[in-house]
């Protein structure tokens, strides 16, 4: 059960959140806790006593690292062990549980080494409270895809809940009809184009459809994440709680690192902070800041799964940022308008492409869609292609194409979400129950990122 | 007070609140908005089921009482010409004890057989490999798979009656495009134009409904188009299989399923103006699934893959042998 499914919206709007709202400040975390185990386990029951030992080895290890505060060595070995255990876990998991995913490891992953990391740094006090702990773990607006949050940013309002008022409750579902609208309006229905394409076989699509599904695909993968995101954060309003922004209108970017700076923020926010920075970060010389992206984006590409097209996704992008870096940096940092017309054109041109490697996960299929991209027929013979294919798929998907590249910029989110005069509250309404007919006419495609 | 007013006191966390109430509460007791938003409803199943009641009532009281299925496809004649498969040849004991026992209730004041005769050519077709000129007078009523013969056979000197997610209980009306007309039904094409050749796959999206009104509806469906293409030669194919996966995890859309329902299908070929076809010999392997590797979503062919389909039924064209009186 996801956020776009009709049963969470009829239970969550219509039971959950006038219950939680109506309860007493002291009962609220216990009633979370209820409700995001119960979201899980409608997801995914079966890991659930796997993931109930390993939150509490976590939390345990916080303890004893509190009790043996002065014990240094001990600490890091603590910290070593537990660090090793979640990796473990996630690796054993993407490889031997193929077919059945454990939903969100990547995340809980994340989340847990970053605990230990600061527990071991002092940065924060180890969480002496189960439920407080498992409430930051299971909390079910972020735990199916993020975002990711940082145990420090999120502790006192789990201790204490914040009253929920009208008007928050108000910015919240403004916020989670804008995702909603993202992810069934926009997502779900460019879903169709890349999947027709899929199911023609990439051999035999006409170069024109090839980069329109390319962009079609980036659009898609944008607004399913994006829409997740906001349909989180809107929740979390809702109850009261803030979750920080994923995304900051990236298709704007000038660079491909400031591409990845507004792209899924809080992924690389961790990656900054736990890898990027202890390594070395920027401010150590040139090597340093290459060794460290490196190990950054390796990181990066293991952690969306172990299949060659992350790594080669991965790698891609670490060329392009080193270069960046280095042969690029004048591009980059002209202050003429050509040429921020060409940057823009430069990250509208490369990030598309990296996503290919990104969405085909057979290396092979991946090489044949890139001949029909660039028309290398004499690398690879395209077979029984429509010429006139793209047509049909344009005239078909115009009005989503169209209206997600509008969504690209950040006025319509100002407009629904922070403007708050009865025209987009109307708008927010129709939205509303736009959404609900067309998953109730369609039925719900699951979220992308829930792989990962 | 003023609309204005209300909606700027009312929060909007409020109003889907209410609406959301109101709609949940209404949908509980409503039989139309059920229909509508089956989601709602408590017995979603069993709603669905009877707006299929309710449809059908209606066509019924549109239509008039469906017609017994078997006796407007009357065997043949064969006098004289025997055909592959024809079982009252075979066994002449068999005619005997249709002869002993008593006589269906006729539907038409005269004796059927004489009206075909006075009305209709009655041809026979014999299997044979022809060429791509062969569907000039052709027509294909399909659903998605036909999309996909439509886009990649390269044949277009032929008509498509196709839609994505077309099933045999909307073909006929359903809103389609056909050649350069936007907005069309199977219905007018057929009951407006003159075709030799109608070829009919349909029956994927429909696996998850019953069995024996998917082929009584079937039945209807090309008792219609004959009725409106006497003289045209009606090619039902069977349902093209599934990939192995698909077919192990899927609860309906499986090809024990198809099978069964191929089986079906099979039945109506009269060897007269209906004729069977089963492509799947020329898609799937030895274990009866769609061969692995033709198709992305375990569903739909390869745009490659088409040519097997194309070469398949250009192997087995049926062509005019004779008038049977």
């Amino acid at each position: 059960m996801t956020f776009s499914d009709i049963n969470f919206l009829l239970i969550f709007i219509l039971i959950y959140v006038p219950i939680y709202v109506l309860l007493p400040q002291r009962a609220k975390p216990f009633f979370l806790l209820l409700g995001s185990m119960g979201f899980y386990a409608l997801n995914d029951v079966w890991v659930m006593p796997v993931l109930l030992v390993d939150i509490l080895i976590v939390f345990i290890s916080g303890i004893l690292e509190d009790h043996f505060f002065d014990k240094i060595d001990l600490r890091k070995r603590i910290t070593q062990f537990g660090i090793g255990l979640q990796i473990c876990l996630m690796v054993i998991s993407i490889l031997f549980f193929k077919n059945h995913i454990f939903i969100g490891i990547g995340f809980f992953t994340i989340q847990f080494i970053g605990y230990y990391l600061d527990v071991y740094k002092n940065v924060i006090y180890p969480c002496k409270n189960i439920v407080t702990f498992s409430n930051y773990v299971f909390f079910f607006p972020k735990v199916l895809q993020g975002p990711i949050v940082n145990f420090k940013d999120i502790e006192t309002d789990l201790k204490y809940p914040e009253k929920v008022t009208l008007s928050k409750l108000e910015k919240g579902i403004r916020t989670f009809i804008l995702g909603m609208s993202f992810k069934v309006l926009l997502a779900d229905r460019l879903y169709y184009l890349w999947n027709g394409v899929q199911t023609v076989g990439f051999q035999s699509i006409s170069t024109p459809l090839a980069w329109i599904s390319m962009y079609s695909y980036s659009l898609q993968l944008y607004f399913d994440f994006q829409g997740y995101s906001l349909m989180a954060i809107g929740v979390a309003q809702m109850l009261g709680f803030s979750l920080p922004v994923n995304f900051k209108t990236p298709y704007l970017s000038q660079s491909i690192s400031e591409f990845y700076r507004r792209w899924h923020i809080t992924l690389g926010e961790w990656f900054k902070n736990y890898i990027y920075i202890p390594m070395g970060g920027s401010k150590n010389g040139l090597k340093k800041t290459i060794l460290s992206l490196s190990a950054v984006w390796v990181l990066t590409g293991l952690w969306h799964g172990l299949t060659l097209n992350f790594m080669f996704w991965a790698l891609t992008l670490l060329l392009f940022i080193i270069l960046e870096k280095t042969l690029l940096k004048k591009f980059i940092g002209a202050k003429h308008p050509v040429f921020m017309v060409l940057r823009h054109i430069y990250v509208l041109i490369i990030i598309p492409l990296t996503w290919m490697m990104f969405a085909i996960g057979n290396t092979e299929q991946m090489g044949i869609f890139f001949t029909r991209l660039f028309n290398l027929t004499s690398v690879c013979e395209p077979l029984n292609v429509n010429v006139r294919d793209y047509q049909n798929y344009l005239s078909d998907y115009w009005p989503y194409l169209a209206g997600a590249v509008v969504c690209c910029f950040p006025f319509i989110e100002e407009a629904l979400v922070k403007t708050r005069i009865y025209m987009t509250r109307f708008i927010s309404f129709a939205l509303f129950w736009i959404c609900v007919y067309m998953i109730m006419k369609n039925g719900n495609n699951p979220f992308m990122y829930i792989n990962f | 007070m003023n609309i204005k007013k209300i909606l700027q006191r009312a929060p909007l966390f409020a109003v889907i609140y209410v609406t959301l109430f109101v709609m949940f509460v209404i949908t509980q007791f409503s039989r139309t908005l059920q229909i509508y938003f089956p989601y709602f409803a408590v017995q979603g199943d069993t709603m669905l089921a009877g707006a299929q009641n309710v449809s059908d009532s209606i066509e019924q009281s549109i239509l008039g009482p469906r017609k017994d299925s078997h006796t407007v496809f009357m065997e043949p004649d064969t006098t004289g010409i025997v055909l592959p498969g024809d079982d009252t040849q075979s066994d002449p004991s068999d005619v005997l004890s249709v002869m002993d026992e008593p006589e269906p209730t006729p539907i038409y004041g005269e004796p059927l057989e004489d009206i075909i005769a006075a009305s209709q050519p009655a041809t026979y077709y014999v299997e044979s490999k022809v060429d791509q000129s062969y569907f000039n007078d052709a027509v294909f009523l399909g659903d998605s798979r036909t999309v996909g013969l439509k886009l990649y056979s390269g044949w277009d000197n032929c008509d498509y009656l196709a839609d994505v997610g077309m099933t045999i209980y909307d073909c006929l009306d359903r809103d389609i495009s056909f050649g350069d007309i936007e907005h069309t039904t199977a219905r007018e094409v057929l009951s407006n134009s003159r075709y030799g050749k109608i070829y009919i796959m349909l029956g994927i999206n429909e696996c998850g409904s019953n069995i024996n009104t998917y082929f009584e509806k079937y039945t209807e469906v090309v008792d219609q188009i004959h009725r409106w293409q006497p003289d045209a030669l009606i090619v039902v194919q069977g349902i093209m299989k599934v990939g192995a996966q698909k077919s192990a995890t899927h609860p309906s859309i499986n090809n024990a399923n198809i099978t069964a329902r191929n089986e079906k299908l099979a039945t109506l070929a009269n060897d007269w103006y209906i004729y069977y076809l089963d492509i799947n010999e020329a898609v799937c392997d030895e274990n009866g699934n769609l061969t692995d590797g033709y198709s992305f979503d375990q569903v739909h062919l390869y745009a490659k893959y088409y040519s097997l389909w194309c070469d398949y039924l250009l192997e087995h064209g049926f062509v005019f042998n004779g008038v049977r009186r």
